[in-house]
């Protein structure tokens, strides 16, 4: 196991080279020179020079990637151009938002896809299938910033149930103090109720947005996984020996269905940690998605480039954990 | 059995349950409890601080090291500039400077300032502090500018011709001549430089806060020191900054509410609809087709910034058809410009045959007629200057949105469906924003292209030295014209305000003549507040101090 786990940390390293080599070649590839492009309309010549000279992008183009590579390898990501504030620092400050709200959307995505897909599988054809299904279809194709908007306008312009957007209300933020930035945690060591549910109801909208696609995947990986497993002769095996139907399903068939759904939820929750630019940003949601967005808006290169590769790499790293969780959820699985 | 039955799937939900909270727990989140939000978290209505909504966060709030509009809507609430403006106008008003002078010679301006003002810190303001902000700016050897550190100040270059060293730079030397006087040398006459240092990049920062805080000093992390309205409390990253009223603000009674929070919500429909939920006071720069949504909402106001910004099209004589006038009045004369605007626009822009936006009418000569719009007319004078067939014509539109021009592609659709009405065979042409901006100026550049200009003080200076001045008309071809360039040169030096717009008046009939960068539109950025708010003026400028809004 431990040499496996080893062997697949060292499979890490040319997946992010080849994920460090995308990046650098997406920002310096594209037409126009980016000093040119952050600098804007009223840029003159001399000023471009200088922000040249400082990103470096007179060297040749290897020289810059060995430069990058090299800064990369010690966590240096480099500064905004713009704030001068380290990449790390920034990833630092707005991850723990980030991590709240997908954490709050995965929760939803499994506490209702799952049972969503077991129902449906059990149920093949019946109407309870047919809604779930052609509902979880919706759930996929529908635009995460219309769906975000629509909510906002239903429950916070019109019913004024929930805030529209932000992580803490305006009063509430003034007499609540952070510790860790990660809220809700802040909030429950300091036994501060009134700034939980305030933080709690800001969280709702935009997991709500965010947990449709993951969940309406999870309804239907659960149910096509469910019924290839109900169809093995040990499930009829289990029924003829007159197992209880719910323990058919919940331990027999439930628990062997698990395996490619664990993988879906990796992937999903692997996507989600890397911030939701959509939803972040309709929700003013101060996460990894709205910081990149932000850079792309002010043409912050190093904000974009970081922020793409810190996307990246908990990308890979979530997935790895999965396939790790694998041995321990389906013995047959050995590592080598 | 038959209440198992029943009841299995509430046992299956239940499993999936515990399942799920196992699974979520393995990925280490430290806050999985049952988070079903209580019914008592309503909407939070903002009450007593003032909430404005921002298009995006600050770049930073080092004053002088920015460009960018966020910034300096922050930076104005925190700081004051030696010279102000007066509300809802592009006019000077005292600032931390009571008064200003020029020598006779034009080359000495003298500034007065208030006595008895302290920056938020506590420490004294005086003419020492005001040397001590220009030198961070101007001189690139002084100690706490922290250039190395990344401040570039690139703006400065901008207004003021270069750093202390630069041959071109506008200023030769800064210094105190008593507590409160202030003296700058100026290389040759410059007489927008009050205007120009009015400019809401300039704000005056504690010397003080920023030796104590160093390369760290307008960041996230660090502080914010001026004598402005509000004192900076606190910058969330991404979030929110907030501030609270300066008891000891020189203008007494201001401001007028205790504490301010600037909330940054990049995407103008998000924007708008917090402003409905009430959870923002007032905000900007929403977009034209949100008009009738404001207009529907009881609660909100709709409110137009008044236009200090210019889109054009440029007609580059470079290349051969465009060298004549002839030629470019007739294309000039070719578009229905108050159709176009009306279409794209609406109320929020409006058309004139000025290159400066109405703002700065006195500078603009009343007598000009813009060109009649006349297709007839202009397919006449095209054949009269040796193009009875037309020409084929590279028209350049812009890849991004800006205000002066929200959708660029429709827009050159339209004037290339105009132009082929006279025969000009139009072919639209774009590139990435970068390269866009680059090439129009490497020769022999566009052949014609949009673009356009948002002000940054209250001058013509800053319209029209920076398009058609000498150095300007690189994407014009390198067009050299000593008659232009003169007007623009006296311009500048001329003391008297009379002597100045006269020669504007002149220069203003003389480009409209030569229709080089024909001017389309001046538009105005849509705003909006909730009706709870009164006392908001905003500044053509495009920031103003929250001092005299109210919140009820």
């Amino acid at each position: 196991m431990g040499r496996y786990i080893l062997g697949r940390l060292l499979q890490l390293v040319p997946v992010l080279l080849g994920i460090s080599l995308l990046v650098f070649a997406f920002l310096h590839l594209i037409p126009g020179d980016p000093a040119v492009t952050m600098l804007g309309d009223r840029a003159t010549p001399d000023q471009v020079e200088v922000l040249r000279e400082r990103m470096g992008l007179n060297e040749p183009l290897p020289l810059q990637y060995l430069a990058f590579l090299g800064n990369l390898l010690r966590f240096d990501l480099g500064t905004s151009i713009f704030t001068g504030v380290p990449i790390i620092e920034e990833i630092r400050l707005r991850w723990p938002a980030t991590f709240e709200l997908s954490v709050l959307s995965m929760l939803i995505a499994l506490v209702l896809g799952i049972p969503i897909g077991v129902i449906a599988a059990v149920r093949k054809n019946s109407i309870v299938d047919n809604v779930a299904m052609s509902g979880s279809l919706l759930g996929v194709s529908m635009p995460v910033y219309w769906l975000g908007l629509l909510l906002i306008y239903l429950f916070a312009v019109n019913l004024q149930w929930l805030p529209p957007s932000g992580r803490i209300g305006v009063d509430v933020g003034y007499s609540f103090k952070p510790i860790t930035g990660f809220f809700v945690f802040d909030a429950l060591i300091q036994g501060d109720f009134k700034a939980l549910s305030n933080i709690l109801s800001h969280l709702l909208l935009p997991a709500l947005t965010l947990s449709t696609i993951p969940l309406a995947i999870l309804a239907r990986i659960t149910r096509s996984a469910m019924l290839e497993v109900l169809s093995q002769d040990y499930i009829r095996t289990a029924r003829a020996k007159g197992v209880l139907e719910f323990w058919v399903i919940a331990k027999h068939a439930l628990k062997n269905a698990m395996l490619p759904v664990i993988t879906i939820v990796g992937l999903e929750f692997g996507t989600l940690l890397g911030g939701a630019i959509l939803t972040e940003t309709i929700f003013s949601w101060p996460g990894i998605g709205k910081w990149i967005y932000e850079g792309i808006l002010l043409r912050d290169y190093p904000v974009v480039q970081g922020g793409v590769i810190f996307v990246a790499v908990v990308f890979v790293l979530v997935n790895l954990l999965v396939d790790i969780s694998y041995a321990f959820l389906d013995p047959r699985i050995q590592y080598k | 059995m038959q209440i198992i039955r029943r009841f299995r799937f509430i046992f299956l939900a239940a499993l999936t349950l515990a399942i799920a909270v196992m699974v979520a727990n393995c990925g280490g989140s430290p806050e999985t409890t049952t988070s079903t939000p209580a019914d008592e978290a309503a909407a939070p209505a903002a009450t007593g601080a003032l909430v404005y909504g921002a298009g995006g966060q600050p770049v930073n709030l080092n004053p002088g090291n920015i460009t960018d509009g966020n910034s300096i809507v922050a930076q104005t609430q925190i700081y004051d500039r030696l010279v102000g403006t007066e509300p809802g106008t592009t006019e000077l008003a005292p600032g931390l400077a009571e008064d200003w002078s020029a020598s006779d010679d034009s080359l000495t301006w003298t500034f007065n300032l208030r006595e008895g003002v302290k920056f938020h810190d506590g420490t004294d303001f005086n003419a020492e502090a005001v040397v001590f902000n220009v030198n961070r700016w101007w001189d690139p050897e002084f100690e706490y500018g922290y250039r190395a550190e990344g401040n570039l100040y690139e703006i400065w270059t901008d207004l003021f011709g270069g750093f202390k060293g630069d041959e071109a730079s506008t200023i030769t030397d800064v210094r105190a001549a008593d507590e409160y006087t202030v003296e700058f040398e100026l290389a040759q006459p410059f007489a927008a430089f009050p205007a120009a240092i009015a400019s809401g990049y300039f704000g005056i920062a504690s010397p003080t806060a920023i030796q104590e805080a160093g390369a760290n000093y307008g960041t996230p992390s660090g502080t914010a020191v001026g004598t402005g309205p509000f004192v900076f409390e606190e910058w969330r990253s991404g979030d929110r900054i907030t501030f609270s009223k300066y008891a000891d603000y020189w203008d007494e009674g201001m401001p007028k509410v205790e504490q301010l929070v600037i909330s940054f919500v990049e995407d103008p429909a998000a924007r708008l609809a917090q402003l409905r939920a009430g959870t923002l006071d007032f905000t900007v720069d929403l977009t034209p087709d949100q008009l009738p949504e404001i207009e529907s909402d009881p609660n909100l106001e709709a409110l137009y910034r008044p236009s200090f910004n210019v889109g054009y099209l440029a007609l580059n004589p470079a290349y051969e058809p465009l060298a004549k006038p002839e030629v470019r009045q007739a294309i000039a004369q070719a578009i229905n410009k108050a159709a176009i605007v009306d279409a794209f626009w609406g109320d929020l822009g409006e058309t004139d045959p000025h290159f400066t936006p109405p703002s700065l009418k006195e500078f603009q000569s009343e007598g000009i007629e813009d060109y009649k719009y006349d297709p007839e007319a202009a397919k006449q004078a095209l054949a009269e200057a040796g193009y009875p067939d037309g020409f084929p014509l590279d028209l350049w539109y812009m890849p991004v949105s800006r205000p002066y021009f929200p959708n660029p592609k429709p827009i050159a659709e339209a004037f290339a469906a105009e132009l082929s009405q006279i025969g000009i065979q139009v072919n639209l042409q774009t590139k990435d924003w970068g390269a866009y901006l680059e090439d129009r100026n490497t020769p022999p550049g566009f052949q014609s292209f949009m673009l356009g200009w948002t002000g940054d003080y209250g001058d013509p200076d800053n319209f029209l030295y920076a398009h058609f001045g000498p150095g300007a008309t690189q994407d014009l071809g390198d067009y050299q014209d000593p008659e232009m360039f003169d007007l623009l040169n006296k311009a500048r030096v001329a003391s008297e305000t009379s002597e100045r717009e006269a020669l504007y008046q002149e220069l203003d009939q003389l480009l409209h003549d030569k229709a080089l960068r024909i001017p389309i539109v001046h538009s105005q950025p849509l705003l909006a507040k909730r009706t709870s708010i009164e006392g908001w003026e905003p500044s053509p400028l495009g920031s103003e101090a929250f001092t005299t809004i109210e919140k009820s």
